[in-house]
């Protein structure tokens, strides 16, 4: 029975892993980078619809340098 | 007769249209990421997931009612947002490396399926892309219908414009869903992460209560946007580039 739990955890972990992180970790962290950016900037009344956009674009062809 | 003349009042035309104008909007959305998931990975689980979407959602409403209107839906913009969104960004990097290939089309990581079943669903990502965007986006539907009917007092009015936003929208989505399997793989695997990318910046970005200039408008900004970093960055590594650029970091 701890068997077959620890399998479907670890399977569970593994999907979400690769849903979120996939090949490069740095996508996710910029996303989530982004984010928390466009909460300061959106508390401090500062226009943060551009900020996600273009971190994301950098971080794009960032991804794809490392990868080539 | 009374009825009818009084849906046809200026007033109530106007719940009508506006109602069914931004659950349209929202039908699009969903009915968007579900072709794309569907047309690229696999019918079967993409279905199944929005389904699973559609039953959840009824849940919450039954057992919430109009209530619903004060769950705040920003936070779960944002958690599904992020989730389609670093989603979509792998998608889109592969699919941007895979279509500056020459040749065939690399099949790779984004089309593999898995061939394990589970509750009749083979390929759990384009299960989850499709149940979270059904659900998120159903519960919009919802809340548009509930507050504009309350803000109008005439619930039954908004109800008719966003079940009429439902059926045409999903009409015109059975109807596309024939000609998208007509477009070459590789250039629907572009789109369709360009697409996911859209949406989940999109939608995490208003989940932290960012204002987007134009609303729901600022959408087609946002393909715009992305479409031309992608296509550039295809033309970039068609070129060489890419490898020129690490070879000078090297040295």
């Amino acid at each position: 029975m701890d068997n077959k739990f620890m399998q479907y955890t670890k399977a569970f972990g593994k999907f979400w892993y690769n849903f979120i992180i996939g090949d490069d970790w740095i996508l996710a962290a910029t996303a989530c980078g982004g984010i928390l950016i466009d909460f300061f900037l959106r508390n401090n009344h500062i226009p943060a619809w551009y900020v996600l956009p273009v971190l994301l674009a950098v971080a794009l062809g960032v991804s794809i340098l490392r990868s080539s | 007769m009374g009825m009818l003349n009084n849906i046809l009042s200026g007033g109530s035309l106007g719940i009508l249209l506006s109602t069914f104008i931004a659950c349209s909007v929202e039908m699009i959305e969903v009915s968007t990421i579900v072709l794309g998931v569907g047309s690229t990975r696999g019918w079967k689980s993409t279905l199944i997931g929005a389904g699973s979407g559609l039953f959840i959602l009824l849940l919450i409403v039954l057992i919430l009612g109009t209530q619903i209107s004060h769950v705040p839906i920003h936070w779960l913009r944002l958690i599904v947002g992020l989730l389609l969104l670093s989603f979509g960004l792998n998608w889109l990097r592969k699919a941007i490396v895979s279509n500056a290939k020459k040749g065939k089309e690399d099949e790779g990581k984004i089309g593999k399926r898995k061939k394990e079943t589970k509750f009749g669903v083979d390929d759990w990502y384009s299960f989850t892309l499709a149940f979270k965007g059904t659900l998120l986006e159903g519960l919009e539907i919802v809340f548009i219908v509930i507050t504009f009917g309350a803000a109008a007092g005439n619930l039954f009015l908004s109800f008719i414009g966003g079940g009429a936003a439902i059926i045409i929208v999903g009409i015109i989505s059975i109807v596309v869903r024939g000609k998208i399997a007509e477009i070459p793989n590789k250039l629907l695997k572009f789109i369709v992460g360009i697409l996911l990318t859209t949406f989940g910046t999109f939608w995490a970005s208003k989940g932290a209560q960012v204002h987007w200039p134009g609303q729901d408008v600022s959408l087609l900004g946002l393909v715009a946007f992305f479409f031309l970093l992608a296509f550039g960055y295809v033309q970039l590594l068609k070129k060489g580039a890419a490898r020129k650029i690490h070879a000078s970091f090297s040295n």
